[in-house]
């Protein structure tokens, strides 16, 4: 009965978290819409690049080509003066800032920029701009003046949960009402550091990749952004309103590159973030996972998800459609998973044909309308470290999708 | 073949930074990569191993599998290098 | 630096010097790092061959962090209890160009995953967690300034809402031309 009593308590405390606007950018297209459409469709940006300046031998990559990025980038102020990784986040920050009131000039807008490499490819060559552009703290500098913020940015820096690492740091300090709104965005490039490194790992597939499958080989580099506008105010709108509910991390503790082999580090992470959302793994109608694609990522994960009682639950890995972005790949898969739940649409896991890791996880094969409450988004990466965060939809009764 | 077997000690101790390790304290037939070995090799240092061989001779391994059996021993190492150099 | 309430246990390394809560505890200046910090290793004897595989950078934050956890201080602790929120500015610089150098000729081609498994700052927390089996919470973040102020008030915080119990707490930088690191507990 104390127990219960205390568990009240804890749940008032929480002020909620809204997530008020949203933008992608990748292979796939400019802006949230475009890219769900795409998915939806089953396209993939993920191709076969011969280009030495990325690699010496060709790559299955999902890039964004100049062709694409300079008419966009047009519509900034001086493009010119930013990197190509920088504009893509100003365009990134600029479309989901348009969809809503918040004021970026003010005190109490914050922004938190995950990536895990920045502007890398500068690294002795920066051309035009000055080497320290190289730094991440000055990359966020760019973009914080951009948009004439008063706040130091916050810029979370951990390898492959960066992006759901840095919504749940938002949520920590939204509830701590030190900010009203708070703007988490997450990118990354592929470039020839982090191919190269990934291949030194045998870790790049060389088809398209194929999460969770029999057959998958290794990961697809992906580029691209992804931003989230986190709000204590809660929106006019009636309907599809989206919450994060709860977060956490931990870390395997095991070794700094290999996952775990039980999956008890995402496990614990999975367990505080539903603890933290006073939900039940009952409750979650959908999971959007990491799947790399990589032998041991997708075991590991399969094992967690066991061990959290989730095997049941739809689950998908958007690494078929978009690559591997990085730091930006927690942000841009949080947004697809909040809109699935806002459209009741499960997207199929693209690449996956024959069940391939030990347990048996519930994939999603092919697209699906659903009535989808509650879904659970997790991440792992390089260090032994876990993320998971769980969204929510406001609205009890929603029309039928 | 015993030529080959001590320049690769010499190398692998430079490839994988084994700090505290002397030539002669590896033996060519001991499990590179037992868990209670005395080396205490990871899968990193496999991949390594991946590189060393590439680096030095030339061989390309395509994944971490296939070096499992090359890696087994100092021994097999050296009689897949031998095998495989042009 | 001085203890304060929040902060009651720290460690510094700086020019050659390391301070235990503001006590010089070694000096081995006038040698390049790499040369210091395999001296603090070897005086304070700390028995961990993993240590020669690290970069510079977590061999910084590993000296530092078993110091300042000497004397089993996270005892009482469960290995999800404890958190970690670190910060640097230079991020992994030093190894970075290191990774960068072994792709530059394309004759020459070798990448080391050895060496680019370190391009990334949290595995330094990874290295520590491992060590000392730490598996709570932990964020890495980066900022051109530390801003202890900011780390202690977000450890804090975590501590507050039941998310930790304690927290190892600090900033760990390394570049050719410098090197700091500050480690400290909050609880």
């Amino acid at each position: 009965m104390e127990e219960k009593m205390e568990f009240i308590v804890t749940a008032m405390e929480k002020a909620p978290v809204y997530i008020i606007s949203d933008n992608i950018i990748t292979s796939l297209g400019f802006g949230t819409q475009a890219n769900i459409d795409k998915i939806s469709d089953g396209q993939t940006g993920v191709q076969c690049h011969n280009d030495a300046s990325i690699y010496p031998t060709p790559v299955w990559v999902s890039k964004i080509t100049a062709s694409n990025l300079s008419p966009a980038a047009a519509q900034l102020s001086s493009p010119e003066k930013y990197t190509k990784l920088e504009q893509i986040f100003l365009l990134s920050v600029a479309e989901a800032l348009q969809q809503t009131s918040v004021d970026i000039t003010s005190k109490d807008t914050l922004i938190i920029i995950a990536s895990t490499k920045g502007n890398i490819n500068l690294l002795g060559d920066p051309g035009n701009f000055s080497s320290d552009r190289v730094q991440l703290g000055t990359m966020a500098e760019q973009i914080q003046s951009y948009f004439k913020n008063p706040n130091k940015p916050l810029v979370v820096c951990n390898a492959c949960i960066s992006g759901v690492l840095a919504l749940d740091v938002a949520k920590r300090l939204l509830r701590k009402n030190k900010y009203k709104n708070i703007i988490v965005t997450g990118g990354d490039l592929v470039t020839e550091f982090t191919v190269s490194g990934f291949q030194s790992f045998k870790a790049m597939s060389d088809a398209p990749c194929k999460p969770y499958d029999k057959n998958r080989s290794g990961i697809n580099l992906g580029e691209g952004a992804g931003t989230m506008i986190l709000s204590t105010e809660k929106p006019s709108s009636k309907n599809n309103i989206i919450t994060i509910e709860g977060g956490a991390s931990s870390n395997d503790a095991n070794h700094i590159s290999g996952p775990s082999r039980t999956g008890d580090g995402l496990f614990n992470a999975i367990r505080k973030a539903l603890n933290d959302a006073n939900c039940l793994s009952s409750e979650m109608d959908y999971l959007s996972m990491h799947g790399t694609a990589t032998p041991y990522n997708d075991e590991m994960e399969s094992k967690a998800l066991g061990l959290a009682d989730l095997l049941h639950v739809p689950m998908n890995s958007l690494k078929g459609y978009i690559g591997h972005t990085l730091g930006a790949a927690g942000i841009i898969e949080s947004i697809v998973a909040v809109h699935s739940l806002k459209n009741n649409s499960l997207y199929s896991s693209l690449g996956f044909e024959e069940h391939g890791v030990t347990l048996p996880v519930n994939i999603i094969t092919r697209n699906e309308k659903k009535q989808l409450q509650k879904c659970l988004k997790t991440a792992s990466g390089f260090g032994g470290c876990n993320a998971a965060v769980v969204f929510a939809k406001q609205n009890i009764k929603s029309e039928q999708g | 073949m015993d030529e080959l077997i001590e320049k690769l000690k010499v190398q692998i101790i430079k490839q994988l930074n084994l700090e505290d390790v002397e030539p002669d304290e590896i033996d060519a037939d001991e499990m590179l990569f037992d868990a209670d070995g005395e080396l205490g090799l990871d899968s990193i240092d496999a991949l390594e191993l991946i590189v060393l061989l590439d680096k030095e001779y030339g061989i390309k391994i395509k994944n971490q599998e296939e070096g499992k059996q090359i890696f087994h021993s100092l021994k097999t190492m050296a009689e897949f290098i031998l095998q495989h150099q042009d | 630096m001085e203890n304060t309430a929040a902060t009651y246990r720290q460690c510094e390394i700086k020019n050659g010097e390391i301070f235990l809560n503001g006590k010089l505890i070694f000096e081995k200046k006038e040698v390049p790092f790499a040369k210091f910090i395999k001296g603090a290793y070897k005086h304070f004897e700390l028995r961990y061959p993993k240590f020669h595989k690290m970069d510079r950078l977590c061999k910084l934050a590993f000296v530092t962090a078993n110091l300042l956890l000497e004397d089993n201080q996270l005892k009482e602790y469960k290995p999800e209890e404890i958190a970690v929120v670190m910060s640097n500015s230079n991020s992994t610089l030093h190894t970075d160009s290191k990774h960068a150098n072994s792709i530059k000729d394309k004759e020459n081609y070798f990448p080391s995953p050895a060496v680019f498994v370190y391009t990334l700052p949290n595995i330094m927390v990874g290295e520590i967690c491992i060590r000392y089996k730490i598996k709570g919470e932990s964020v890495f973040f980066v900022s051109n300034e530390y801003d202890k102020e900011m780390l202690t008030e977000y450890s804090r915080e975590m501590i507050d809402c039941g998310d930790a119990k304690i927290c190892l707490c600090g900033w760990v930088d390394y570049t050719e031309a410098n090197y700091y690191a500050n480690l400290y507990l909050v609880k």
